[in-house]
C-alpha cells in the first residue's frame, strides 16, 4: 500500500480493523470455550461426582453437588479384598518407573546403533523396526503368553517389563533415531579423531544431548504403562500385584449394587498422577505429539 | 580394545536392567516371611456373600495368627473367565469356590489339589453326607468339598404380587399356570413406572432346560460325556414359552434391554418383576439387593407326567489350586469354612443348606429368617416327594456349554437377532467344540 | 508424518552415512561389531518377542492348542470355523463400523478445531493442551468407567436426551446405541490428531493464502485448493495411525461391557473376542488364527493406503 494515505482515513480503517479483530476474538473464544466445555464435561463430572453421596450420582445433571462427602474416597482408599489402594498405586508406580528406565536405556542404545554406526544389515533391521510400529500387537500376545508361561514368568512383572528393556517399543527407538539424526555429526567425528570409542561417544556426547527426547519418551512411557490394561490382565494373577487399572476393573465388578461414588473416586485417584504429569509437562507432551506424532 | 569394551557394555547395559528386574520380580512372590503365610481365596457371588465370607475369614485369621487371607470375588460368569485365565498359566488361587459344572474341566487337567491326604486329618469330612461328598470325588481323588446343597425354586416377592393384584399360582402348579401368571402380572404392571413385568424368559436359562429334560425323562449327559438330548428337545423347550412371547402385545417377558440397564441387579431384585426362578440359596443375596426380607420360595412347576422331578445339587464346593505353596494352611481354611460352627452362623444358608451335619444342627435359625425359609423349603421339597431325580451328570465342558447358552445365544435371541432354529443350530455347533467326551 | 515418510523410504537408511575415506578393513569390522553390540538388546527383543512369537503364532493358528490340554495340527480348520462363526463375523462388523465411522469423524473434528485454533496467533497454547488431554486418558479404565456411568440409564446423557424429548433408558443396554457411544468416546479423543494437524497447518506458507485472496478465492476454495493438499501428508499420517489404533480398542470395550462385548455382541470388538476365545476359553489356536487374520487385514489396509497415497498425498519438496 502507498504511504501517502490520509492520516484520518488511515485512523478509521485501523479502528475498524481493530473492532473487527475484537469481534473475531470474541467469536473465537466463544466457539473454543463451547468446545472446551463439552470436552471437559466428562472429567469435571467425574471429579465432582466423586464428592457426591453415591445415590446422588446417577440422575443428577448439574455439576455442583448439593451435599459433598469424602466417603467415596474413603471407600476407594480401602481398596479391595483387604489390599489397600496404595498397594495398587505402588505397583503401578513400580511398573511405570521400570518402564521409563527400560525404555530410556534400551531405546537410546538401539537408536544410537541405527543413527550413528555403520554396519551391514542396518537398513534391513531399521525397516523391520519400522514394520513393528504398524504391527498389531495381538499377533504376538498369544505366543508370548505361552512362552512366558513356560518359563514361569506369569504372575510376575517380568513379562510386562522385559520388552521395555529390550527396546520392543519401536516408537521410542524411532523417536530417538529421528532426534539423533538432527544432531551435528561433527560432534562425534571430532571425538572419533580424538580416539573415543562408540561407548564413549554415546555416553559422554550423545546421552547428554538427548535429554529432551529422553524426557518426552519418559513421559509417554510412564503414561502408557500407567494406563496399560491388557498385559496386566493377561499376566497377573495375585491381587496384591495388580496395578491400578486391574484394581479398578475388580472394583467395578465387585460392587453388585453399583457404588458409583466409590468407582468415581477410585477413577479420579487413578487418573490423578497422569493429570498432574500432564499439567507439569504439557509443553513436552504436546510438543512431542506435534513434532513426532506420538499417540496419546 | 575399546571395541571389545563397547561390545560387552552394549549388552551389559540392557541386561543389567533386566537382571535388576528379575531380582525385584521374584522378590515379592510368597509374601511370607517369619512364618507368615498369605493365602489367596476367591469366590463368585454378591456383595452380601462377600460380607459373610469376610466376617468368617476375620474369625479364621484371629484363630490362626500366622495366616493372612487375601480375598477377591466376581460375578459368576466373570469369575470363570478369570479362573480360566488363571488355569492357562496353572496359577489357580490357593483356595477357590468351585462348581460341579466346571469341576471336571479343572480336575481332569490336574489343576486341583488332591485333598485325600487331609480327609479326617485337617479337613473333617465325616460330618458330610456321603452322597454330597461324592460330588467332589473324581479319578479316585477328592478334589473338592461341598459347602451345602440347594435346589431350584421360584422366588416370590409377595408384596409386589399383592400390589399388582394378581393371583399367585398354587404350590402345586404347572408350567402353563406359571405362564398365565407371567402374562397376567405383565399386563397388570404395564402402567407402572418403572414398568413391572411378570418375569424373565426362563427358557433362556440353562438349568431350567436341564430341569425340563429331566421332567421329560431324559438324562441330559451320560458319564462319558455323550449328549442324550436332541436339537428338537431344545427347540421344543424354547418354543414352549411362545404363548408368553406372543401375549400382551409381545411384551410379556421382562425385556433384556431393561435387564442390561439394571445390571448388576436384575428385574426381580429391582422390584420390577414379582417372581423369578433361581437356586434357593440365592434368597439372602436377593433379599439384600431387593432391600426386603419378604421373599418366599415355591417349588418348580410340574412336568407333563404330573411329577416335579426336582433334584438337589451340591451348591458349590471349595477346592485348592494344585499349585498352592501352602496346602496345610489352605486345607485349614476349607475345614474352617465348612465345619466351624461360628463361621456357619455367619454364612447361614448362603452357600446352600450346610453339608456338614454338625454345622446344620448347630445352626441357630431365627423363626421367620431367610435361613429358616430355605431349610424349611428344602425339607418340604423332600417331604412332599418332589425331589425324585438326581442332579444331571456334568461332563467336562458343561460350564462352557452353559455359558454359550445363557450368555451368548440367549442375548442374541432376546434381542431378536436370531430365531429359535438359529439358536439351536448354533448351540449344537459350539457344543461339538466345547464338550469333552471320554 | 515422519513415520510414513520413513516407512516408504526406510531403504534410504541403508545408505552408509557420510564418513572419512580410506578406512582400513579392521576398522570396518570393528564398526560392525560395535553396531551389533549396540543393537543387541533390540535384536534379542525382536527375535524373542516379535519375530519368534509371530512364527509361533502362525503355527498355532493351524492347531487346536489349549493351554492345559495341549493340541495338535488341524490344518485350516480354525480358519474355516472362523468364517462360520457368527460371533466372529459380528466382531469384524463391530470393529469395521467403528473404524470406518469413528476415524473420519474424529479426523474431521481434529481438523476443524485445528483450523479454528490456527487462525489465532496467540492464546492457542492453553486450548491446545486442554483439547489434547482426553487423548492421554481416553483409553484408560477410569474413563471407561466414567463413560459407562454417563451413558447408563438415568445417566447424564439420558438427561440431555430428556431435554430434547428423545433417548431414554440409557445407551449401555441398547445394542443400537452402544456403537455411537463408543464412537463418541473416540471422537472425544480428537486432541492427538488435532495437535498434529496444527503442526502441519503452521508449515503452510501464509503467502499461498494471500496470493489466493488476491485471486479472489473464498474460504472454501482456499480450504480445498491450499489447506487440504498442503496438509495431505499429515492427513495421511493421521489416517494410517488412527485406523490402526481403531483396530486395537480393548480396555474401554472390556470395561463398558464387563468383558462380554454385549449387549448382543454390539461391543464385541475384535480384540475382545480374541481375548475371550484365547484367554477366557483357552482356545489359543483359534485366537492365533484370528490374530494372523488381523495382521493380514491391517497389512492390506496399510498397503492400500500407501499405494493410493501418491494420488492424493502431496509432499512439498518432491515436486521441486
Amino acid at each position: 500500500m502507498s504511504t501517502t494515505t490520509l492520516t484520518e482515513q488511515h485512523e478509521t480503517s485501523r479502528r475498524r480493523a481493530k473492532r473487527r479483530r475484537v469481534g473475531r476474538t470474541v467469536v473465537f473464544h466463544a466457539a473454543v470455550w463451547a468446545i472446551a466445555i463439552v470436552m471437559l464435561y466428562p472429567g469435571v463430572w467425574m471429579l465432582l461426582s466423586s464428592f457426591r453421596p453415591t445415590n446422588q450420582i446417577i440422575g443428577e445433571t448439574g455439576l455442583i453437588p448439593d451435599n459433598t462427602t469424602l466417603d467415596n474416597f474413603r471407600n476407594a482408599l480401602d481398596g479391595i479384598g483387604g489390599i489397600s489402594f496404595w498397594t495398587f498405586f505402588g505397583n503401578s508406580l513400580f511398573l511405570a518407573v521400570g518402564s521409563v528406565v527400560g525404555v530410556c536405556l534400551s531405546c537410546s542404545v538401539t537408536a544410537y546403533a541405527f543413527a550413528r554406526i555403520d554396519f551391514p544389515g542396518r537398513g534391513l533391521f531399521f525397516s523391520l523396526m519400522i514394520g513393528t510400529l504398524l504391527l498389531p500387537f495381538h499377533v504376538v500376545i498369544i505366543p508370548q503368553f505361552i512362552m512366558f508361561n513356560e518359563i514361569g514368568w506369569t504372575d510376575s512383572y517380568l513379562p510386562l517389563l522385559v520388552g521395555k528393556f529390550l527396546a520392543a517399543e519401536a516408537f521410542f527407538v524411532f523417536l530417538m533415531v529421528q532426534f539423533m539424526r538432527n544432531l551435528p555429526r561433527e560432534l562425534d567425528e571430532s571425538a572419533r579423531i580424538d580416539g573415543a570409542g562408540h561407548l564413549r561417544i554415546f555416553s559422554a556426547i550423545m546421552l547428554p544431548l538427548m535429554r529432551p527426547v529422553l524426557a518426552t519418551s519418559s513421559i509417554f512411557a510412564f503414561i502408557w504403562s500407567w494406563n496399560d490394561f491388557l498385559a496386566p490382565l493377561i499376566y497377573l494373577r495375585s491381587p496384591d500385584k495388580y496395578p491400578l487399572p486391574l484394581m479398578l476393573r475388580q472394583f467395578t465388578d465387585q460392587t453388585s449394587v453399583s457404588d458409583y461414588g466409590a468407582q468415581m473416586a477410585a477413577a479420579v485417584l487413578a487418573l490423578a498422577p497422569v493429570m498432574i504429569f500432564f499439567i507439569l509437562f504439557q509443553r513436552y507432551i504436546v510438543e512431542g505429539v506435534a513434532t513426532q506424532g506420538l499417540k496419546g | 580394545m575399546s571395541i571389545r569394551k563397547t561390545a560387552t557394555s552394549g549388552i551389559a547395559l540392557a541386561l543389567a536392567g533386566s537382571l535388576a528386574l528379575t531380582a525385584c520380580g521374584s522378590g515379592g512372590d510368597d509374601g511370607g516371611d517369619g512364618g507368615n503365610v498369605t493365602l489367596n481365596f476367591t469366590w463368585w457371588g454378591s456383595d452380601e456373600r462377600s460380607e459373610r465370607y469376610e466376617a468368617a475369614i476375620d474369625l479364621f485369621e484371629e484363630a490362626n495368627p500366622g495366616i493372612t487371607v487375601q480375598t477377591s470375588f466376581a460375578e459368576f460368569q466373570d469369575y470363570w473367565t478369570q479362573r480360566s485365565t488363571d488355569a492357562t498359566s496353572g496359577e489357580l488361587p490357593d483356595v477357590l469356590q468351585m462348581d460341579v459344572s466346571r469341576l471336571l474341566e479343572y480336575a481332569n487337567n490336574g489343576l486341583l489339589y488332591d485333598l485325600t491326604e487331609f480327609e479326617g486329618n485337617g479337613i473333617d469330612t465325616s460330618t458330610i453326607d456321603e452322597g454330597l461328598l461324592e460330588s467332589g470325588r473324581t479319578n479316585e481323588q477328592l478334589v473338592a468339598i461341598p459347602t451345602g446343597s440347594n435346589t431350584l425354586a421360584l422366588m416370590v416377592n409377595p408384596d409386589l404380587v399383592e400390589e399388582l393384584g394378581v393371583e399367585l399360582p398354587d404350590w402345586d402348579y404347572t408350567w402353563e399356570e406359571y405362564q398365565d401368571f407371567v402374562v397376567a402380572a405383565s399386563e397388570a404392571g404395564a402402567d407402572r413406572d418403572p414398568r413391572v413385568y411378570g418375569g424373565g424368559d426362563y427358557t433362556m436359562t440353562w438349568w431350567f432346560f436341564m430341569q425340563y429334560l429331566v421332567q421329560q425323562g431324559i438324562e441330559p449327559f451320560s458319564e462319558t460325556g455323550e449328549m442324550n438330548f436332541t436339537e428338537d428337545d431344545m427347540r421344543d423347550f424354547i418354543s414352549s414359552a411362545d404363548p408368553v412371547r406372543e401375549a400382551a402385545g409381545g411384551d410379556a417377558f421382562f425385556p433384556l434391554e431393561r435387564g442390561e440397564q439394571l445390571l448388576p441387579k436384575g428385574g426381580f431384585t429391582s422390584g420390577e418383576a414379582p417372581v423369578e426362578f433361581h437356586w434357593d440359596n440365592f434368597i439372602s443375596g436377593y433379599s439384600n439387593d431387593l432391600g426386603s426380607d419378604n421373599i418366599q420360595l415355591m417349588p418348580m412347576p410340574t412336568g407333563a407326567d404330573g411329577q416335579k422331578h426336582m433334584f438337589f445339587k451340591p451348591t458349590m464346593q471349595l477346592a485348592m489350586g494344585a499349585n498352592t505353596a501352602h496346602p496345610e494352611e489352605a486345607a485349614a481354611l476349607i475345614d474352617f469354612l465348612i465345619n466351624d460352627p461360628e463361621a456357619g452362623q455367619i454364612i447361614g444358608t448362603d452357600l446352600g443348606v450346610p453339608s456338614s451335619q454338625t454345622r446344620l444342627e448347630a445352626l441357630e435359625v431365627e423363626e421367620g429368617s431367610l435361613d429358616q425359609r430355605v431349610i424349611e423349603y428344602e425339607q418340604r421339597v423332600r417331604d412332599e416327594g418332589y425331589a425324585t431325580a438326581t442332579v444331571p451328570f456334568q461332563p467336562e465342558g458343561f460350564g462352557a456349554l452353559e455359558t454359550e447358552y445363557v450368555e451368548v445365544l440367549s442375548q442374541e435371541f432376546q434381542y431378536g437377532q436370531i430365531s429359535v432354529d438359529e439358536f439351536v443350530e448354533r448351540w449344537f455347533s459350539e457344543a461339538s467344540n466345547l464338550l469333552v467326551t471320554s | 508424518m515422519t513415520i510414513t515418510h520413513e516407512a516408504t523410504r526406510s531403504a534410504q537408511v541403508g545408505k552408509p552415512p557420510r564418513r572419512p575415506q580410506n578406512r582400513r578393513p579392521s576398522r570396518r569390522a570393528a564398526e560392525t561389531r560395535a553396531g551389533y553390540a549396540f543393537l543387541a538388546p533390540w535384536l534379542l527383543g525382536f527375535i524373542a518377542l516379535t519375530a519368534g512369537p509371530m512364527i509361533a503364532s502362525l503355527y498355532l493358528a493351524f492347531t487346536d492348542f489349549h493351554p492345559i490340554r495341549g493340541g495338535e495340527w488341524i490344518g485350516v480348520e480354525n480358519f474355516t470355523r472362523l468364517f462360520d462363526d457368527p460371533r466372529f463375523l459380528d466382531s469384524v462388523q463391530v470393529t469395521l463400523t467403528y473404524a470406518i465411522v469413528g476415524t473420519p469423524i474424529k479426523l474431521a473434528a481434529a481438523l476443524g478445531v485445528a483450523m479454528l485454533l490456527n487462525n489465532r496467533r496467540r492464546g492457542q497454547g492453553p486450548y491446545r493442551s486442554m483439547f489434547y488431554a482426553p487423548s492421554l486418558i481416553g483409553a484408560s479404565v477410569s474413563i471407561a468407567i466414567v463413560w459407562k456411568a454417563m451413558f447408563n440409564d438415568q445417566g447424564i446423557v439420558d438427561d440431555v436426551g430428556d431435554f430434547f424429548g428423545t433417548w431414554q433408558g440409557g445407551w449401555v443396554g441398547d445394542p443400537g446405541k452402544t456403537m455411537p457411544m463408543m464412537v463418541l468416546l473416540t471422537v472425544w479423543q480428537f486432541g492427538a490428531p488435532m495437535v498434529i494437524f496444527l503442526a502441519g497447518l503452521k508449515q503452510i506458507p501464509g503467502e499461498l493464502y494471500e496470493a489466493a485472496e488476491v485471486d479472489g478465492a473464498g474460504p472454501w476454495r482456499k480450504f480445498t485448493r491450499i489447506t487440504l493438499p498442503m496438509l495431505s501428508p499429515v492427513l495421511f499420517f493421521n489416517l494410517v495411525l488412527e485406523t490402526i489404533h481403531s483396530f486395537q480398542v480393548f480396555a474401554s470395550a472390556f470395561i463398558i461391557s464387563g468383558g462380554r462385548g454385549g449387549p448382543a455382541n454390539s461391543t464385541l470388538f475384535y480384540t475382545l473376542y480374541l481375548y475371550q476365545r484365547g484367554f477366557g476359553q483357552g482356545q489359543l489356536g483359534y485366537a492365533a488364527a484370528m490374530a494372523w487374520l488381523l495382521v493380514i487385514v491391517v497389512g492390506v489396509i496399510t498397503l492400500i493406503f500407501f499405494r493410493t497415497s501418491r494420488y492424493w498425498v502431496h509432499y512439498t519438496g518432491e515436486g521441486r
